[in-house]
């Protein structure tokens, strides 16, 4: 099956360079952001404790609620992520039609 | 009392019977090693994302981790958060490109396009390691757990939890594991919500009086004083020292998620990238609520309950949870709260299983897939001999696990698993990135990441307070802060420093593969 697919050749076209640049600058910054924004909470929680320990909203500290932040930004980041990858879906599908096996040998 | 135990067991046994049903009838369907090793490709995303949750959220870390956060307020909500956190990495980088570009095992995708002997073998030890530590860590939790909620003994039901899970793996293979785990999540989820339901009636749908009541103390009908530990419960430092501890097990958390292979491994079961990548997001969504659930449920018990209650239970916290049902259900002699009681540690035994399968299989794998298969007979087996192959080596490792397992009988456990995400993070994550991403990575230096990172993970495992107490050389207690820099480094360096590999042919294969999905098998 794999025989009748022309992986250099696709590799080599402009559409799948400009699929991967597109990716690129989406799929590695945000996680290396990401990262560095949940490695704030040891260090802050280490050194700057009054701060955590402040109450917001009732009787929810700082802390508590920088924490609970940490959940809405990465599902929040997920959805993003989503609505990302169907832009590259369209991008693949286009390969695919382009230079891709026929319908009939796609089988598998 | 009695109607309770009673309804405990039969709680039990009903869960069992329905797993075995299905195992039963995932052994009709499980014909060759496709079905075996990936459950024929079947599952769909949200099935998946079900399985994931299942295989990544322990009995033990329900327990474990309400415990924590009863007892040590903040700092065991902070140790909660990073669980979830790695799966940004899974999704963004690893799971779509990793489903395309691999058949069965983790070390089909990182010896793709480099030399497949050596490269099999490292990651195949990889696997192993991680395979291993986080196995005797959830036989080792499990038993513990076992004893002190139903009261068995140790070996017993270490044994018993090793013969279901070597039924249901060596019978139905990934589709009887993937079901095991989605039953699992379904159970411990449920458990989960109607707890949470009873303590936001007791706070009247308020976490500020929740948390009002630890800082103030508070007087609640039918449940007299509660609380009461003041604000300083909320303050960072009751279990963390050290912070550069903390940030080493911080980064060794979110970089290791994406390097666990029997969570990777669970992307082989669904057909496309996209049901790849909607099982991470169904993922995310059910162990984000548990850990969230999970903090709620041990702040409730440490009010409800109270710090005396749960230490004087034992298990160094882990009756936190347990204690809570009981305290929910109407208090300890009534018949609602022994029954919720034992409902949840049903739930907790019958549970642990789900997590010890997925182990199984994923050991069976790199056994049969990986050594027996590809490196011993270099690909040159019959479908229906690497079938029976992977049976039996299923049948081994359980067998090899149990016994493991009673030996490790007095292990510290709490570190162990972090273990595995400290050589997922280290030896695993590098050289995955780095064969799907980057054209010059070479045979070299993925066996040089793979070998550095897990031997200065164990080597300062040997080093630190863990083994050596205060004699130790290596001040923390967790490696990763040094051992991820030195996995990453080891790839760019060895590879830097050795020759090419004249091979663009098959990295062109494997980047359009992996990017598009077409050729994916």
């Amino acid at each position: 099956m794999s025989k009748a697919i022309n992986f250099e050749q696709i590799e080599q076209t402009e559409e799948f360079k400009e699929l991967k640049r597109q990716k690129y600058k989406f799929i590695f910054p945000v996680p290396i952001l990401f990262f560095l924004y949940y490695l704030t909470f040891p260090i802050l929680s280490a050194y700057a404790k009054p701060l955590m320990t402040k109450l917001v909203i009732g009787n929810l500290t700082f802390g508590y609620l920088f924490g609970l932040s940490y959940f809405i930004v990465i599902w929040t980041l997920a959805f993003v992520y989503v609505v990302k990858a169907r832009k590259y879906d369209r991008m693949i599908d286009e390969i695919v039609q382009k230079y891709g096996p026929k319908t009939k040998e796609k089988g598998a | 009392m009695d109607t309770a135990k009673i309804f405990g067991i039969i709680l039990f046994g009903l869960i069992i019977a329905l797993t075995m049903y299905v195992t039963y009838l995932a052994s009709k369907r499980t014909t060759g090693t496709q079905d075996f090793y990936a459950a024929g490709r079947s599952l769909t995303g949200f099935q998946n994302g079900m399985a994931i949750a299942g295989d990544y959220l322990s009995a033990a870390s329900f327990l474990g981790i309400a415990g924590l956060v009863a007892l040590y307020g903040y700092d065991g909500f902070m140790y909660s958060i990073g669980w979830l956190m790695g799966y940004i990495i899974v999704l963004f980088i690893i799971a779509e490109p990793f489903r395309n570009s691999g058949e069965f095992t983790v070390a089909d995708v990182i010896s793709y396009r480099l030399e497949q002997r050596p490269v099999r073998t490292a990651a195949a030890f990889v696997t192993m390691g991680i395979t291993i530590f986080y196995m005797i860590s959830q036989l080792v939790g499990a038993g513990a757990i076992i004893h002190l909620l139903v009261g068995i003994p140790y070996e017993v039901s270490l044994i018993i939890v090793g013969v279901l899970m070597m039924i249901y793996v060596t019978l139905g293979g990934m589709l009887a594991t993937s079901w095991v785990q989605i039953i699992k999540a379904v159970l411990l989820m449920s458990a989960m919500l109607v707890m949470l339901v009873f303590i936001a009636v007791i706070f009247k749908f308020n976490l500020s009086s929740l948390f009002g009541s630890i800082i103030n103390g508070s007087e609640i009908a039918g449940l007299g004083k509660i609380g009461g530990q003041g604000i300083s419960f909320l303050e960072p430092g009751q279990l963390y020292k050290n912070p550069i501890d903390l940030l080493s097990l911080g980064m060794t958390l979110i970089l290791g998620t994406a390097g666990l292979s029997h969570l990777l491994v669970r992307f082989f079961t669904v057909p496309t990238a996209q049901a790849a990548r909607s099982s991470v997001i169904w993922g995310m969504v059910i162990i984000g609520s548990f850990y969230v659930i999970i903090g709620i449920i041990g702040f409730a018990s440490a009010s409800l309950v109270g710090e005396e209650a749960i230490t004087a239970a034992g298990g160094g916290g882990n009756m936190a949870a347990p204690l809570l049902a009981q305290v929910l259900g109407g208090g300890a002699g009534t018949l609602g709260g022994e029954i919720f009681m034992a409902a949840i540690s049903a739930v907790a035994f019958a549970t642990i299983v789900a997590v010890v399968a997925g182990l199984v299989i994923t050991g069976a794998g790199v056994f049969a897939h990986d050594i027996y298969t590809n490196v011993i007979k270099r690909g040159e087996v019959d479908q229906k001999k690497q079938f029976q192959v992977a049976r039996l080596a299923a049948l081994l490792i359980g067998i090899i696990s149990i016994i493991l397992g009673i030996l490790a009988k007095n292990f510290n456990v709490a570190q162990l698993v972090t273990y595995s995400f400290a050589i997922g993070a280290s030896s695993n994550l590098p050289v995955i990135i780095f064969s799907i991403y980057w054209k010059r990575f070479n045979t070299p230096g993925a066996v040089a990441s793979m070998i550095t990172g897990t031997s200065v993970t164990i080597i300062l495992i040997l080093l630190s307070p863990q083994i050596l107490h205060e004699n130790a050389i290596y001040p923390l207690t967790n490696p990763g802060i040094i051992s991820i820099p030195a996995g990453f480094l080891a790839a760019w360096l060895v590879t830097l420093m050795t020759k090419p590999e004249d091979k663009d042919k098959v990295y062109a294969e494997m980047s359009v593969r992996s990017h598009t999905g077409l050729g994916a098998e």
